[in-house]
C-alpha cells in the first residue's frame, strides 16, 4: 500500500504533471470567465492534444481546466451578470447585485473560497466513499429522476416568498421552451412551424446567456441612455472607479467569511450529492444549493439583493460536482456529466477504459489522479487569488465601455459553439423575452431551471409511464422516490414553519 | 449575513407587481400551446404522447394565471401617476431593447461581411460612444480600448475557439 502511494506521489508530483495542472487551472479560470466559452468546450478543444501527452499530465491538464472553469464561470457572472459557464448561472442572482453595490472583490473572494471548499469536499468524497455513493446513484431509475427533477422545480419555483405562482409559471415557461424541437420518443417536430432550425431545438447556451446577460445589457443600456439625455430617475445605480469605489470596504475578512458556513456546507453537500447523480450536473447543483441555502438562511430576505450567502452556496454547490461527477465514471465507467464524458474520452484515448477494471489494473494512476485533484484545488486557490484583483478592477470600469464588449462577446461566443446563425437569433430573442419578463416582475431563474430540467423531466416521466403501464401509483412506489418526496415534503414544511417564525 | 451600510437601495431594480397584462399574456401563451398541440397531428408514441409535457406545463401556467387574476381582484389598481411613470419607463426600455437588438444583429452581420476585426472595432466603438455622455472626450479612451478588444477577439475566435469566417481580419 505504502509502495503504491509512493509511486502515485512520484507520478502526481512530477514537474510535467505539476506544470500541466497549473496550466490547465489558469486556462480554465480564463475560459470560464469568458461568457460563451464553457469549460466543456475548452476540454473538447484540448482532446486532440491529449494524444501527444502521457496519461498523468493529460488528465491533470483536463482536470485543472475543469476545476478552473467551474470557478472561472463565477467571475463573469459576478462582474458582468453573464454566466461564464452554465454552472455559474445561479451565482448571478446575488453575485451581480453585490458587484453593482460596489463589492466585487468580496463577491469574487466569497465565490473563490466556497468553490475551493466545495471542490475539496467532493474530491474527498470521491476518494473515500466513491463506491457506496455510486451504487446509490446507479439505483436511480426514471421514477427516481422524475422525483428529483420535480422536487428541484418545486423548490426553485418556491424561492420567492409570496410569488410562488409567478415562480411556477416561469418554470413552466422554461419547460415549454425546452419542448421546442424533436420529441425524443416519436421524433415528431414540436413547435417547429416547419423550420428545420426550430426542429433542432433551442440551445442551452444561447437561451441562458440571452435570458441572463443580454436582457441585463438591454436594460442597462436603456438606463445609461436615459440618464444621458434626461436625468429623470436614478434606476439601477452602479458604482464605478470614478464614483467613489472604496477598495477597503470591499475586503472580505476571514471572520466575515466564517459566518457563511451554513451556506457553504449546504452548497458543498448538495453539490456533492447532485454531482454524483448521472446527468444532473453543475447547473442544477448551483440552483438547488442556492434554493436550499436561501431556505436555511437567517437572512433569506437578502437573497437576490446582494447576499454573500447567495454567492457562497451556488459556488460551493457547482464546484462540489467536480470530484463527485467522477464517482460513477471511476466506479462504474458511467460518465455523470459532459465534463466526465470528456475525461472518460481522454482515458480511452490513452488506452485505459474507465470503470472498475481501471481501479483494479491502474491503481497507481487512479491514486495519482486523486492526489492531483487535491493539489489542483490548491492551485486554483493560488492562481485565482493572484488573478482576482485584476478582474475586480476591470469590473469597476464604467458600464458604457463594458456593455458593447460583453454583448459582442456573448454573440460571438454563442456563435462559436456551433457556428450557427440560428443560435444568435435565439440569443437575442431570449434577451428580449428576459427584458419582458423582468418588466412584468417574473423571475428569470425558474425559467432557466425549467429549460435545463425540461428534457430530463419529460424523459423520466414518459419512461416511468412505460415502466409503470401508465399507472400513477408507480411514481410513488419506489423507496428512493418516496424518500425524495418525503425529504422534499419535510423541507417544505420546515420552510413554511421557519417562514412563519 | 447582512452587508454594511454601503449597499445602495437601488442596486437591484424594483420588482413590479404582476398586472392584468401578465395574466392575459400567460393565458394566451398557455391556450396557444394547448391549441397547437390539439390541432397538430403529432406521431403518437409509448409513454404518453408528445403533447403530454407541453399540455401539463400549459395547465400549470393557466392555474398560476388564475391565481394571479384572483389576487389582482383583491388589490386596488395603482395610481394614475404610477401607471404613467411605468408606461414612460416601459417605452424607454422597449426603445433600448430594440436598439440593442438591432446593434447585435448589425454586429453579427458585419462580422460576416466586413471581417471580425473591422466589425468589432467599429461596432464596439459606436456602442461605447453612443452610451458616453460626451462622445468627443470619450474618443481618447474608446479608440485604444476598441482596438485592444478587436485584437483580443481575433486571438480568441481565430486561435482559441475558431468560428467560421470568410476572412477573419478585414473584408
Amino acid at each position: 500500500m505504502l509502495e503504491l502511494l509512493i509511486s502515485a506521489l512520484d507520478v502526481a508530483l512530477s514537474p510535467t504533471v505539476l506544470i500541466a495542472v497549473l496550466l490547465g487551472v489558469i486556462l480554465g479560470v480564463t475560459v470560464g470567465a469568458i461568457p460563451g466559452i464553457s469549460g466543456d468546450m475548452a476540454m473538447a478543444l484540448m482532446l486532440p492534444f491529449v494524444f501527444t501527452m502521457d496519461i498523468a499530465p493529460a488528465i491533470g491538464m483536463l482536470m485543472g481546466l475543469y476545476k478552473g472553469s467551474l470557478f472561472g464561470g463565477s467571475i463573469s457572472a459576478i462582474m458582468f451578470g453573464v454566466p461564464g459557464t452554465p454552472g455559474a448561472a445561479a451565482t448571478i442572482l446575488d453575485g451581480f447585485p453585490l458587484k453593482q453595490a460596489g463589492f466585487p472583490n468580496r463577491a469574487l473572494h466569497t465565490g473563490l473560497y466556497s468553490s475551493i471548499i466545495g471542490d475539496f469536499t467532493s474530491v474527498l468524497v470521491l476518494i473515500f466513499i466513491a463506491t457506496p455513493l455510486a451504487v446509490l446513484a446507479l439505483q436511480f431509475g426514471p421514477r427516481e429522476f422524475f422525483a428529483l427533477y420535480a422536487v428541484s422545480i418545486v423548490i426553485i419555483a418556491a424561492l420567492d416568498k409570496g410569488r410562488v405562482a409567478l415562480g411556477f409559471s416561469a418554470a413552466a415557461v422554461g419547460i415549454l421552451l425546452s419542448m421546442v424541437g424533436r420529441d425524443p420518443f416519436s421524433g415528431a417536430a414540436r413547435y417547429a412551424f416547419g423550420s428545420t432550425d426550430l426542429a433542432g431545438g433551442l440551445g442551452l447556451v444561447p437561451v441562458l446567456i440571452g435570458l441572463f446577460a443580454v436582457s441585463e445589457i438591454m436594460l442597462q443600456a436603456g438606463r445609461i441612455f436615459r440618464e444621458r439625455f434626461a436625468h429623470l430617475e436614478a434606476g439601477v445605480r452602479q458604482r464605478t472607479a470614478g464614483e467613489g469605489y472604496d477598495p477597503d470596504a470591499d475586503r472580505l475578512s476571514l471572520r466575515e467569511y466564517a459566518t457563511l458556513w451554513r451556506a457553504v456546507v449546504t452548497g458543498a453537500a448538495t453539490g456533492t450529492f447532485v454531482g454524483a447523480l448521472p446527468g444532473a450536473g453543475a447547473t442544477l447543483a448551483g440552483f438547488l444549493s442556492y434554493g436550499l441555502a436561501k431556505r436555511v438562511s437567517r437572512n433569506s430576505d437578502r437573497f437576490g439583493k446582494g447576499s454573500l450567502e447567495g454567492v457562497a452556496a451556488p459556488e460551493a454547490g457547482n464546484s462540489a460536482t467536480a470530484g463527485a461527477t467522477l464517482i460513477p465514471l471511476f466506479a462504474f465507467g458511467v460518465p455523470g456529466s459532459g465534463s466526465a464524458a470528456l475525461i472518460g474520452a481522454a482515458f480511452i484515448i490513452q488506452g485505459i477504459t474507465p470503470g472498475p477494471m481501471m481501479i483494479e489494473s491502474n491503481l497507481t494512476i487512479v491514486y495519482a489522479i486523486f492526489i492531483l485533484l487535491l493539489y489542483g484545488s490548491i492551485f486554483t486557490l493560488i492562481t485565482s487569488k493572484l488573478l482576482l484583483p485584476h478582474y475586480a478592477r476591470l469590473s469597476m470600469l464604467p458600464p458604457r465601455y463594458i456593455l458593447p464588449v460583453v454583448l459582442a462577446l456573448a454573440i460571438l461566443g454563442t456563435y462559436a459553439i456551433g457556428n450557427s446563425t440560428f443560435d444568435v437569433w435565439v440569443l437575442l430573442a431570449a434577451g428580449i423575452v428576459g427584458v419582458a419578463m423582468r418588466g412584468v416582475g417574473m423571475p428569470i431563474a425558474p425559467v432557466a431551471l425549467g429549460f435545463i430540467l425540461g428534457p430530463g423531466l419529460e424523459r423520466a416521466l414518459r419512461q416511468s409511464l412505460i415502466l409503470g403501464f401508465n399507472e400513477p401509483g408507480y411514481f410513488f412506489s419506489g423507496p428512493i422516490a418516496l424518500s425524495i418526496y418525503g425529504i422534499a415534503a419535510t423541507l417544505l414544511l420546515v420552510f413554511v414553519l421557519v417562514g412563519r417564525e | 449575513m447582512s452587508l454594511p451600510t454601503q449597499t445602495p437601495e437601488g442596486a437591484v431594480p424594483d420588482t413590479p407587481a404582476p398586472g392584468k397584462g401578465l395574466v392575459i399574456a400567460l393565458s394566451v401563451l398557455a391556450c396557444s400551446v394547448i391549441a397547437h398541440a390539439v390541432v397538430t397531428d403529432w406521431r403518437p408514441s409509448p409513454g404518453g404522447n408528445p403533447w403530454l409535457v407541453p399540455v401539463i406545463a400549459s395547465g400549470l401556467i393557466l392555474g398560476c394565471a388564475l391565481l394571479l387574476a384572483l389576487r389582482l381582484r383583491g388589490h386596488a389598481a395603482g395610481s394614475d401617476n404610477l401607471t404613467a411613470a411605468r408606461m414612460h419607463r416601459g417605452r424607454d426600455i422597449a426603445g433600448a431593447t430594440l436598439c440593442t437588438g438591432l446593434w447585435g444583429l448589425g454586429f453579427f452581420h458585419a462580422v460576416q461581411e466586413m471581417g471580425l476585426v473591422t466589425a468589432t472595432f467599429l461596432f464596439t466603438a459606436v456602442g461605447m460612444l453612443a452610451l458616453s455622455p460626451d462622445p468627443r472626450r470619450a474618443l481618447r479612451v474608446v479608440l485604444p480600448l476598441t482596438l485592444a478588444v478587436a485584437i483580443s477577439f481575433w486571438l480568441l475566435f481565430t486561435r482559441l475557439a475558431p468560428i467560421v469566417l470568410s476572412d477573419p481580419l478585414f473584408w
